[in-house]
């Protein structure tokens, strides 16, 4: 910090009042004991500047209000932000959410997670994020992990049916009665039998282990992406028998058909807002379709059970595509990777899909946490420092902000996070002076 | 005169400080600006809050 010593001072003053240093020396000296002798016995007001006053015998200085408004000029018009909102979970909760969404875990391609269209849902206020954790975490990577693994745990797989099982209780207990009735008819025509059997594809499906042939794909008609392969365990489980894992082999293609009819329902009739709601009704609705597919699999004829099935996926595109953006995704499972084949690829691409410090701005994300790094008084200024800082590969921003006496502000702005905590810790990151120079604050609008 | 010269004064002491720098005066004590960061509080409702940031005027009275 820069020093200014008495007889600099003294020069300074000299200069403004255009007298000799040595008059204004004596002035001062003047001015000085006044305060010392006013102060000494109540106070000494000096407009603009501040109050003198004596206490125990020392001199205490309160700046003016106007003199700490104008020193605080860069701060001005900031209001604390909330960290913490009611029924929130522990930080470390919160910590790591950030930052499996902050890509400070194992990077992972999103277009096989899905994260962008969890992310772009809707708004990220804390209290929805934290109601996110609270009963899945949609930014927990295990299950997409596993996903691209190519793993499969039982206990994962009951762990989705038995969620969405609560959502369509009653909807897949009408699958289930149409399959067995179907079922049934299909044991007594042996003609069937014999053309399922004729289709010579049974291998592919009875095998535990089979993973999806060319073959298996000619079954499906389909240039649909295959169906997952830890789909297939599931069915041969249920059903070792040949005849019925062929039919399973029918039933998923007719569902993928099914799913990619869905998708391009909520394609085709969204805005370009609405369409990553498609792929979120279709979350909703596919690991119902997986998880009862055991039973509907044992349908020779399975056009009744499809058609529940549709009549089920539609009321639920519908359903979804009326829900608030912001909806807390809880009850809905992340999607795997055959879901999102079905569905498309998220709109956005990994460099704006992720919140961080660096990348492009992704003004889809609502009021995210930032690292405010400037404060102007020059939209121009701001605009250029914010290019600057893209130059430097910061995704960076600017912002107005309006002072409470009518003033504007524009600020500029580095990184989007999910929560404070998230900004806290990447402002560690940054370059001085931003590192030792910078405020947390909220993002309400891009570039005005 | 003295009205001016209170003026200036202030001014001067003021222009100082608000551009970072720590101000020496003889008899009188020393006035540095201070930065206090960002810090997490409670605000009325119990809830954490993270506080602006802000620069406050630290006078230190000679002799001390």
């Amino acid at each position: 910090m820069d020093k200014v010593s008495h007889t600099q001072f003294v020069e300074n003053l000299a200069s403004k009042l255009v007298l000799t240093e040595e008059e204004t020396g004596k002035k001062l000296s003047e001015l000085i004991l006044t305060i010392k002798k006013e102060s000494a016995s109540g106070e000494i007001v000096i407009d603009g500047l501040g109050t003198f006053t004596t206490k125990n015998k020392e001199l205490t200085f309160v700046p003016d209000e106007s003199f700490e408004l104008e020193l605080n000029h860069n701060y001005a018009g900031m209001i604390p932000v909330l960290i913490e909102e009611p029924g929130s979970v522990p930080a470390a909760a919160v910590k790591k959410a950030d930052d499996a969404a902050d890509g400070e875990t194992e990077p992972v391609d999103d277009s096989l997670t899905g994260i962008d269209s969890v992310d772009n849902t809707g708004d990220f206020e804390e209290e929805e994020f934290v109601d996110v954790i609270d009963e899945q975490d949609p930014f927990d990577l295990d299950d997409e992990d596993d996903a691209v693994t190519g793993k499969d745990t039982a206990a994962s797989r009951s762990g989705e049916a038995g969620e969405h099982e609560t959502m369509n209780e009653d909807a897949a207990e009408k699958v289930r009665k149409a399959a067995l009735e179907a079922e049934e008819k299909k044991i007594k025509e042996e003609e069937a039998s014999a053309q399922i059997a004729a289709m010579n594809i049974q291998p592919n499906w009875v095998e535990p282990e089979a993973e999806t042939t060319p073959e298996s794909k000619a079954a499906t008609g389909s240039n649909e992406p295959k169906p997952d392969k830890k789909e297939i365990p599931a069915y041969d489980r249920t059903r070792p028998d040949s005849n019925t894992g062929t039919i399973i082999a029918i039933l998923v293609a007719a569902i993928v058909v099914v799913a990619g009819a869905l998708y391009l329902f909520g394609f085709l009739s969204g805005s370009p807002s609405d369409t990553i709601t498609p792929v979120v009704s279709e979350q909703t609705v596919s690991p119902p379709a997986v998880t009862d597919e055991p039973e509907a699999g044992e349908v020779g004829e399975p056009d009744a059970a499809l058609s529940e099935m549709e009549q089920l996926a539609e009321q639920e595109a519908a359903r979804d595509v009326t829900a608030q953006p912001d909806t807390p995704a809880e009850e809905e499972a992340a999607p795997t990777p055959a879901e999102l084949q079905v569905t498309g690829e998220p709109e956005s691409t990994p460099a704006t899909a992720s919140f961080g410090l660096r990348g492009t701005m992704n003004t889809s994300f609502e009021r995210p946490y930032t690292i405010v790094v400037h404060s102007l008084d020059s939209r121009t200024g701001a605009e250029q420092e914010a290019e600057g800082l893209s130059g430097d590969g910061f995704r960076s921003t600017f912002f107005r902000v309006e002072l409470p006496n009518g003033s504007v502000r524009w600020r500029v702005a580095i990184g989007q996070f999910r929560s404070s905590n998230a900004a806290v810790e990447a402002a560690t990151q940054l370059p001085e002076p931003y590192l030792t120079n910078h405020f947390i604050s909220r993002i309400e609008s891009y570039n005005p | 005169m003295e009205k001016k010269f209170n003026s200036a004064f202030r001014e001067a002491l003021r222009g100082l400080v608000t551009e970072g720098k720590s101000v020496s005066i003889s008899g009188l004590g020393t006035f540095k600006p201070v930065h206090i960061k960002q810090h997490e509080a409670e605000n009325e409702e119990g809830l954490k809050v993270l506080m602006p940031p802000k620069d406050t005027i630290e006078f230190m009275p000679e002799g001390n």
